[in-house]
């Protein structure tokens, strides 16, 4: 019970939060938790079994495509859950192919399906998604401002079914996958069902998670949804915060949004600096070179590492007092 | 008019087979999967451009400026990054070098802007006429210089002591430094000349492919698929790769239309990944 303690109050915060900020606060959340969702549902492929997708766009813009073109007939709740089934349903081919494939060749296969459907969806699907000239998303609530509880939501959601996966048995098998997978194989780890199994879980989430976007969006592009972008924000934000544990994304995904934005914002009046968006992204790249280099267990993992050191230091002592 | 587009994708195809020599020299020594090449070709078609803007130096005399300067960068890169990691689970590898792509594309951006730039050679236009095929002067020219590059390339790997010390540590690095290579030394020289080959690579392109600061990143894709296809660590393999993919890019663009060159490549890479994933000529995975 002691692990939801603190993500209860996290979401009470979250829901208390909105009453005291203003719209500016509230649109960087709603990045946060959409973002932190999705780095959330990547983190069961990425961090529990240790492969690492940087192809996840993929799956992002199939939920927020099927979204856009199935809303209409269906509704928009009944259009959300489709929305997301479609896209567990494509991580099945895919995960079929690039589950063959192991360690960097996964990651360079994941790449090229992820670039795959963005061509695809821009030249071959234009009948379907509009291609380049951008496809209207059917709004999931009629006020804008609203699009805070729906993100809230989604990241609520993301965050309950992973961390009871990765916190369950499965999580146990999928950890061994990613210490070892030969190993896990050995002692009866189904390794394929348990990685596709993975796969599917996060690529449903990450559809929602696209749906959200590309709704409040309004109007999306392949590449808004598809594009390597997205592919390495989740990446980056999973692995900055840190990959494994329950909490790594979503505080990763909270410092990157308020880093990034602070630094559009506040270098902006400097010359010198040319393009501050592009400032921003240089310092996030920069953020991710230093992290894998002085702390590649991510923020959350660091601390969990010192936290534990120093518990059992503790006990040591203890012991050795007695 | 096959002939035509023959031709079209092997000189397209020679220029690919540079980008991919310098990822195989990198990868084959030292098992670093370099998610940043396609920007350090990036970076070489900037210098050029920059020597061509500034100083009136024509690309194709900006070679070796372009190699000099990719040379170092590639070995300050290696020596502040990838070397404290080196040991580390291939994972960080890419995750770093991931990240320096995306310092690199965003520094020219913040440089250059994104506008897409081209160098205008007052002999860029011209083509030359031989048996009903038509080929354009700069990219005869880049073909031609990307074939003495890879030669050049393959004489140091053949016929140098260091080429030698280079081939022993992509065979086994502890063996080789037990017969007393100084493997710290080659290695961060692999890393510096394959940073140039991507550097000259960048250079070869320029006359004939405009450059923006994005354009590194669906270099980087294909340079991974050229050494995929030719075997992870193979040079001669990668040469191969480039000039299948360049075939492969410029037949499907003519007979199937425009788009239809990406999509094939893709399905191509996905396909030699699951048949073959040592590729053509790679030796078998470890």
């Amino acid at each position: 019970m002691k692990k939801w303690f603190v993500a209860c109050l996290i979401l009470i915060l979250c829901v208390l939060l909105p009453f005291v900020t203003n719209l500016y606060y509230k649109q960087i959340l709603f990045y946060i938790f959409i973002f932190g969702g999705v780095g959330l549902a990547w983190n069961l492929v990425g961090g529990y079994a240790g492969q690492i997708s940087l192809g996840h766009a993929v799956f992002f813009g199939i939920g927020a495509y099927s979204f856009a073109l199935l809303a209409p007939h269906t509704g928009v709740i009944l259009g959300i859950v489709l929305a997301g089934l479609v896209s567990a349903i494509s991580a099945v081919p895919i995960g079929w192919i690039c589950f063959r494939l192991r360690g960097p060749y996964f990651s360079l296969a994941t790449i090229a399906v992820a670039q795959l459907m963005n061509v695809l969806a821009t030249n071959q699907l234009k009948h379907w998604t509009q291609g380049a000239a951008g496809l209207l998303v059917p709004n999931v609530v009629k006020n804008p401002d609203n699009y805070y509880w729906v993100a809230l939501g989604f990241a609520a959601l993301a965050f309950g079914i992973v961390t009871r996966m990765a916190t369950s048995k499965t999580g146990y098998y999928l950890m061994a996958i990613r210490e070892d997978e030969d190993t896990a194989q050995t002692i009866t780890v189904n390794t394929p069902l348990y990685k596709l199994y993975a796969l599917i879980v996060s690529a449903f989430l990450t559809g929602i998670g696209g749906v959200v976007f590309a709704a409040n969006l309004g109007s999306i592009q392949p590449n808004d949804v598809f594009g390597g972008a997205i592919s390495n924000q989740v990446v980056f934000l999973a692995i900055l915060g840190g990959a494994g544990t329950i909490y790594g994304p979503l505080v990763g995904a909270f410092i990157l949004e308020f880093a990034s934005d602070y630094l559009k914002n506040s270098v902006g009046s400097l010359s010198f600096i040319g393009d501050p968006n592009a400032f921003a992204f240089f310092v996030y790249g920069l953020l991710i070179v230093l992290v894998v280099m002085f702390m590649p267990a991510g923020i959350v993992g660091t601390l969990e590492n010192r936290w534990k050191r120093r518990v059992n230091y503790g006990i040591a002592r203890v012991s050795r007092s007695q | 008019m096959f002939l035509q587009t023959i031709v079209d994708g092997i000189m397209l195809g020679g220029l690919y087979a540079i980008i991919g020599m310098g990822l195989a020299v990198v990868f084959g020594t030292m098992r670093i999967i370099n998610f940043a090449h396609g920007q350090f070709v990036m970076v070489g078609m900037y210098i050029s451009y920059a020597c061509f803007q500034f100083l009136h130096i024509d690309p194709y005399l900006s070679i070796g400026i372009s190699f000099v300067i990719s040379f170092l960068l590639g070995i300050l890169v290696f020596r502040l990054t990838l070397k404290p990691i080196l040991h580390a689970p291939e994972m960080n590898h890419i995750l770093l070098t991931a990240g320096l792509g995306l310092m690199l594309t965003n520094l020219s951006q913040m440089v250059f802007n994104t506008n897409q730039l081209t160098v205008n050679l007052p002999y860029g236009h011209h083509t030359i006429h031989f048996l009903h095929v038509e080929v354009n002067q700069a990219y005869l020219l880049s073909f031609i210089i990307a074939g003495f590059v890879a030669l050049f390339l393959f004489l140091f790997m053949l016929k140098t002591e260091t080429g030698r010390s280079i081939r022993a540590i992509s065979q086994n690095s502890s063996s080789s430094a037990l017969m007393g290579i100084p493997v710290n030394r080659i290695t961060t020289l692999v890393f510096g000349l394959g940073i140039a080959i991507a550097g000259v690579a960048g250079t070869l392109l320029l006359p004939v492919h405009y450059v923006d600061p994005s354009v590194g990143d669906s270099f980087s894709l294909l340079a991974f698929i050229i050494v995929v296809l030719g075997g992870m660590g193979s040079i001669f393999g990668a040469g191969i790769g480039g000039i299948l993919i360049g075939l492969i890019w410029s037949l499907s663009s003519f007979y199937l239309g425009g788009s239809y060159g990406d999509v094939l490549t893709y399905i191509m890479f996905l396909l030699v990944l699951l048949l073959k994933p040592s590729g053509l000529f790679g030796r078998s995975r470890v």
